[in-house]
């Protein structure tokens, strides 16, 4: 009899063994150093500032701030993304739906307690921004101040850097373009001021009307990160018979969910190698995960797209048509298959921020989804997990034990409250076995604990029983 | 690797009998509950690392419960477990064939004289709930004088307090030996 858990692990083992060899050819993503900052937000009142790895795992109690931690980020994304210029910050957005800046700045037990200012720090490998949003008393949130990093430079500039301070900080040939432009007959139409661009603050030239936007240090991997970053939300929605067609391209702005069934349809039509290997390796997690061994797109209409899946688990002989609706088939499915087309659409070196990637799966599933992660990780993805599976967690620690990823690639933080509902954060030290050490009270204790309490109350029934 | 405890005091290397490990995972009260509140007293304890030999593992592999399992998956994740290789012992062993006059004794006690030789040349403390092994190693130890040091402690003994020893980190020398 074929064994699915067999079935499970080769499928598995095959993608793994593809992943660390491609791994292996992509260095410059190994070497990528990415670390967030958040302050002021919601319950994170310090700042917090955390490292992002191949494969980072939030994990701690409900209302911990994990959640508000990455959806800072996730306000600047969708602030960079919106068609319009919504100002400082999209509140109310795909990602992040805010409707008052009260709801934002980190308060305390009284009425005043109110944090003055929201702060995100995004670095990678050393090209660093910290911005600073705050909003002046009858006044919309703005950009207060920006201190940007990059190469030795560090640059702090505020709505209130003067032209002269800013002059200073410009890249010598800029100031150089000023200094001719000052000499020549245009003198007086020569501005030089700081001025909002969304979410950041920027430098402008203006020579005689026409102007120039000056980044003080480039921003560029930290725009694009921003941009690309792929967000798979915690409530996915319920299955449908038909989903809009939407276009597919490398960034998928707003949340993941919508894109879902154009992408696997894009895919099927491609003849494009690595497509082919999308669908496959999505085949196969869908089979490792239990739930499915095919999932087919088919257009309906110039605007709609009915997503099919197998009703059997493995193959059959002449079964190349045994499928039916999503929607006729369990949740596990429908909210899992947006987490695993997010990481097969995703690219080395793209942050895929994934909310309890585990809902409806069964434990056994939600192990190897734990190595489903463990294999993209290893393809130089940046997937970023918010999760309470316990199950998860083991299997990551399991496959580091067993080499699949290196320790270092992976970061295990776990989010806390204090008593004043401030958001903490200990970050767990991964050895080579995937052994943490001491650790906040984790999920295991949490189990541990509830298997004592299970023999003590099966002990104190059989107490009852033989009393006479 | 060794750890220590956040103090900077040396860790204490306890070695756990899979009896202990099983009664805990069972539901035959008092027993249960003792090596349950036993363990847990170790898995709480910062400065108690628990030691595993290639034997021990496969004692405790063949007394696998649910419980017993998720404990030690834990202290694994902890760091709080040190994984050594067996050290056989042969003049222990050559010790319990003279001091031991009924052959089923022997070898009873040669069936778990790796715990032993854990605690004789590898310094750990023995927690074990078999009192018949425990008993025998006290005659041996009559014989043997450097086996009386090792220290032997039952969780359901009446003699002394073993979850207060536990909680305290086993820092009693004294208390369990086999002399």
């Amino acid at each position: 009899m074929y064994s699915a858990t067999v079935a499970n692990s080769v499928g598995i083992e095959l993608m793994a063994q593809r992943g660390t060899r491609r791994a292996r050819r992509s260095p410059r993503f190994a070497r990528a150093n990415v670390r967030i900052g958040v302050g002021g937000y919601k319950s994170i009142r310090e700042e917090v500032i955390i490292d992002l790895r191949h494969l980072t795992l939030l994990a701690g109690a409900n209302s911990s701030g994990k959640s508000s931690f990455i959806q800072a980020l996730l306000l600047l994304k969708q602030t960079l993304e919106a068609q319009f210029d919504p100002g400082a910050l999209l509140l109310n957005g795909p990602n992040v739906a805010l409707t008052s800046t009260t709801q934002l700045f980190s308060r305390g037990k009284s009425k005043d307690d109110v944090a003055k200012r929201f702060v995100v720090t995004i670095d990678i490998s050393g090209q660093a921004v910290t911005i600073a949003f705050s909003k002046p008393r009858g006044q919309a949130i703005g950009v207060s101040s920006m201190r940007v990093a990059n190469a030795g430079e560090d640059i702090t500039i505020s709505s209130s850097t003067t032209s002269r301070e800013l002059e200073e900080n410009l890249p010598s040939r800029l100031q150089d373009l000023l200094r001719s432009a000052r000499e020549s007959a245009v003198k007086d139409e020569v501005e030089v001021r700081v001025r909002r661009e969304r979410c950041f603050l920027v430098g402008e030239i203006s020579i005689q009307g026409a102007r120039v936007t000056v980044p003080l240090v480039s921003m560029t991997n930290i725009r694009s990160t921003l941009l690309d970053a792929i967000h798979v939300p915690g409530l996915r929605g319920n299955p449908a018979r038909v989903y809009p067609s939407s276009a597919v391209g490398r960034a998928f702005p707003g949340t993941f969910e919508k894109y879902v069934a154009s992408l696997i349809h894009a895919w099927q039509v491609s003849t494009a190698p690595a497509d082919k290997r999308r669908i496959s390796n999505l085949n196969h997690a869908l089979q490792a995960l239990g739930l499915t061994w095919k999932v087919e797109a088919r257009p309906l209409d110039e605007t709609s797209v009915e997503l099919l899946v197998g009703r059997t688990l493995y193959a059959q002989q002449g079964g190349a048509w045994d499928l039916v609706n999503i929607a006729d088939v369990g949740f596990g499915v429908s909210q899992t298959l947006p987490v695993l087309v997010a990481l097969a659409a995703a690219r080395p070196g793209q942050i895929v921020y994934l909310e309890q990637p585990e809902i409806h799966l069964h434990p056994r599933a939600q192990t190897a989804l734990g190595r489903i992660l463990v294999e993209y990780a290893t393809r130089g993805i940046f997937v970023v997990a918010e999760t309470h599976s316990s199950l998860i967690i083991k299997s990551v620690q399991t496959e580091i034990a067993k080499k699949t990823i290196d320790p270092q690639r992976v970061a295990l933080h776990w989010f806390s409250r204090s008593a004043s509902g401030n958001t903490a954060v200990e970050t767990a030290s991964l050895d080579e076995q995937g052994r943490f050490g001491d650790w906040p009270a984790d999920f295991d204790e949490v189990t541990l604990q509830a298997e004592v309490e299970f023999l003590e109350a099966v002990e104190e029934s059989l107490d009852d029983d033989e009393a006479p | 690797m060794t750890t220590r405890p956040r103090d900077g005091s040396p860790m204490v290397q306890l070695a756990v009998d899979a009896c202990v490990a099983k009664e805990a995972s069972n539901s035959k009260v008092p027993r249960s509950t003792t090596a349950r509140d036993a363990l847990e007293s170790v898995r709480k304890s910062k400065s108690i690392v628990v030691v595993f030999s290639p034997l021990l593992t496969e004692e405790w592999s063949r007394h696998a419960a649910r419980f017993s399992v998720l404990w030690k998956s834990t202290m694994v994740s902890r760091r709080r477990v040190r994984f050594v290789a067996d050290k056989p012992s042969r003049l222990l062993r050559a010790k319990v064939r003279d001091c031991l006059a009924d052959p089923a004794d022997v070898a009873a006690l040669l069936k778990d004289v790796y715990l032993l030789e854990l605690g004789l040349v590898q310094g750990s403390r023995i927690l074990s709930s078999d009192r018949r092994t425990g008993r025998l190693a006290a005659e041996v130890a009559i014989e043997f004088s450097p086996l009386g040091r090792v220290q032997w402690i039952d969780p359901h003994s009446r003699k002394y307090n073993c979850l207060a020893w536990l909680v305290a980190g086993c820092v009693d020398d004294d208390i369990g030996r086999l002399t």
